[in-house]
């Protein structure tokens, strides 16, 4: 019984062992252009995410390192032309994939947005699974704004994304 | 000899067109706005990456009779998205086009329960689509029909 439990207790602490920490991963500078005439109502921007692993952990990557999960940590959204924020009802971020067998998530939104707020936090899913969006070779950031009213002109909005990375 | 090589010419030009408008992806036949048989409400179909996507652009009754603000979606089973706005919501996603007028590999979600199902997306004609919702099997599942909209482009202000 004894022998049993120490060998129960060294599968547990090799378990634990092998577990890397998260590694803190941001996505800076992605710009959101949205060409007009945009509609009143919700309004998508894309942006591509090249994963390249040593580029994406640093120091923090190993030979042969693969990702096993994602969460997102924390969005910040702001404009990116002289129009500000003024106009948009609501935001919402969504992970896609081109992958047959990797379904798009809603991963942060906010709705409404506070007025004179520049740049603004969005609310982050805690349920929000996104760790095979990081074992592909990319991904595609969704931005959706929501417009007041109908815009002849351009939009462009920056986004700061930050996830929790973990590597096998 | 002038004569014959002009005319080569032209056809040679004729059959690029064709064959350049042949290559434009079909599966973009399927982009646009649809309304299904009920008409509470309006879907506009896009793409992104290789894939189709449908949100909410129109709602016969966009406002919340209880709260007296617009439709949030209340039955999301993640709690974090029940207050996001229904209108925008993508209630079509990742579409895959697999021929003869075909979109499969989707699902559909209803905000009246929550709920979101596999789909297929079969396009009778041009202006009619036949959305099949199912859990686990086709044939356990029921089809709608929506119809295409023609959108009006907004007005210079």
């Amino acid at each position: 019984m004894k022998i049993g439990a120490m060998l129960l207790v060294t599968a547990l602490l090799a378990g634990c062992s092998s577990q890397e920490a998260p590694v803190p991963v941001v996505l800076e500078n992605l710009e959101f252009q949205m060409e007009g005439p945009l509609f009143e109502g919700p309004n998508p921007s894309q942006v591509l995410v090249q994963l390249d692993l040593p580029t994406l952990l640093g120091d923090k990557y190993q030979e042969g390192m693969t990702l096993n999960d994602a969460h997102l940590t924390s969005v910040e959204v702001t404009a990116s032309d002289s129009l500000g924020l003024e106009g948009v009802k609501s935001f919402v971020l969504s992970l896609a994939s081109d992958d047959p067998k990797v379904g798009m998530v809603e991963a942060a939104f906010l709705n409404p947005l506070e007025s004179g707020v520049d740049p603004v936090q969005l609310n982050v899913s805690e349920e929000a699974k996104l760790g095979d969006f990081f074992k592909g070779t990319s991904f595609y950031l969704v931005l959706d704004a929501d417009l007041a009213e109908d815009f002849m002109g351009n939009r462009t909005f920056k986004v700061r994304a930050a996830f929790d990375v973990h590597p096998n | 000899m002038k004569k014959f090589l002009l005319i080569l010419s032209v056809a040679v030009l004729g059959l690029s067109q064709v064959g350049f408008e042949q290559q434009a992806d079909p599966g973009d036949r399927l982009l646009g706005v649809w309304e299904p048989s009920n008409g509470r409400a309006r879907v506009k179909i896009e793409k992104i990456g290789a894939k189709y996507y449908g949100k909410i652009v129109w709602l016969i009754e966009p406002i919340d009779p209880e709260t007296k603000l617009p439709k949030t979606d209340k039955n999301n089973p993640d709690p974090a998205l029940k207050s996001a706005p229904l209108k925008g919501y993508r209630m079509l996603k990742d579409f895959v086009y697999t021929g003869k007028d075909t979109w499969t590999e989707g699902t559909i979600y209803d905000p009246l329960n929550g709920s979101t199902y596999s789909c297929t997306i079969k396009m009778k004609d041009n202006n009619t689509l036949d959305i099949r919702g199912y859990i686990g099997v086709q044939a356990l599942g029921r089809t709608d029909v929506w119809k295409r909209l023609v959108v009006q482009t907004p007005a210079k202000k």
